[in-house]
């Protein structure tokens, strides 16, 4: 969405008409679906998540300041609000299986069975060792390889340094090979 | 890192590397050191081979999944409609006690018009209590027929 429509479609929100938050929340419901279903591990959950967040976005529109992006501002929302769903007694992590109701990158066409099913089998490691990775990681993960936002973007939403990002990161990523080592020793 | 060969490469520095995020002058001083560091190599190829894996996580919820807007309008739009509903029901409900207080019939007929009344109004807000209660505990709320 070009960045003074969504401005203008804002101001009217702030005037308290909810007919122009629906492009908002169409715009921003993929990528936060996505950040979601990373953080939650399940649709149902991630659809709650989101849904919360975008009334509490929609509630606390009248202190946002058009001046500043609205994506950033929009997924810190979200992203505390899949915390603190996490951290209540109704939703916990917990992974759904792939092939349920969760859609995969198609394969590409030159690929062979046997690889298609190599990489089959290691995207669903992955998607398992998600859950046992501690919250923090586990976002940082999500926002960087599954929503892949950049340094400076995820760095707005955390609310930390692009080098607190980076080293985040790092030690997110040899916490999940530790656990991937531990899932499957040939994991390649 | 600013343009000068690094002794050694941080852990900052590598993840800069492995996603696309360092100046052409970094990514060649860590392209060096790669050559040159069999560990940070293994390192390195492991955290490349996860990035790949995450390539295929599309994590996209199957066709016909609904929006959640309708949802979301539903809810921020809900308490307009109650506000309105409940302030038109109070002029209302006012204003037929007007009415019945002025009307000149008997102390008995009253009595029993209250009693009828009041008994009905009592049993509707028990209704809309129970269901109130039942639906922040429902698991099948979100269920579709």
């Amino acid at each position: 969405m070009r960045r003074d429509l969504e401005r203008e479609l804002l101001r009217k929100c702030q005037r308290g008409d909810a007919r122009f938050f629906e492009p908002v929340v169409r715009a921003y419901e993929p990528p936060g679906m996505r950040i979601a279903l990373g953080m939650m591990g399940n649709i149902d959950d991630a659809r709650d998540a989101l849904q919360d967040a975008f009334v509490k976005t929609w509630q606390s529109l009248a202190r946002f300041d058009l001046k500043r992006p609205f994506g950033p501002w929009f997924f810190q929302i979200l992203r505390n609000q899949c915390r603190d769903a996490l951290r209540s007694r109704q939703a916990r992590f917990r992974v759904e299986a792939l092939d349920e109701r969760l859609e995969l990158r198609a394969a590409s066409p030159e690929q062979g069975p046997e690889r298609w099913r190599e990489r089959r089998a290691a995207r669903e490691l992955l998607w398992n060792a998600l859950e046992r990775l501690g919250e923090d990681h586990r976002e940082v993960i999500v926002l960087k390889e599954i929503q892949g936002f950049r340094y400076g973007e995820i760095a707005g939403i955390l609310n930390i340094p692009e080098g607190t990002v980076a080293s985040r990161l790092f030690h997110a990523r040899r916490a999940l090979a530790a656990v991937l080592r531990e899932e499957a020793a040939d994991f390649r | 890192m600013t343009g000068t060969l690094p002794e050694k490469v941080s852990r900052e520095d590598l993840m800069r590397f492995l996603d696309g995020e360092t100046t052409p002058e970094e990514r060649a001083a860590i392209e060096v050191l790669l050559e040159t560091s069999s560990e940070l190599r293994r390192e390195f190829a492991i955290f490349l081979s996860m990035k790949k894996g995450f390539q295929d996580l599309s994590l996209v919820p199957r066709g016909g999944e609904e929006s959640v807007w309708d949802r979301i309008r539903s809810r921020i739009t809900l308490p307009v409609g109650w506000v309105l509903m409940a302030a038109g029901a109070a002029a209302w409900i006012g204003y037929g006690i007007w009415v019945f207080l002025k009307s000149p019939v008997g102390v008995l007929v009253r009595l029993a018009s209250g009693g009828v009344v009041i008994g009905v109004l009592v049993l509707l807000a028990n209704v809309i209590w129970d269901r109130y209660k039942e639906y922040g505990t429902d698991p099948y709320r979100d269920v579709h027929r």
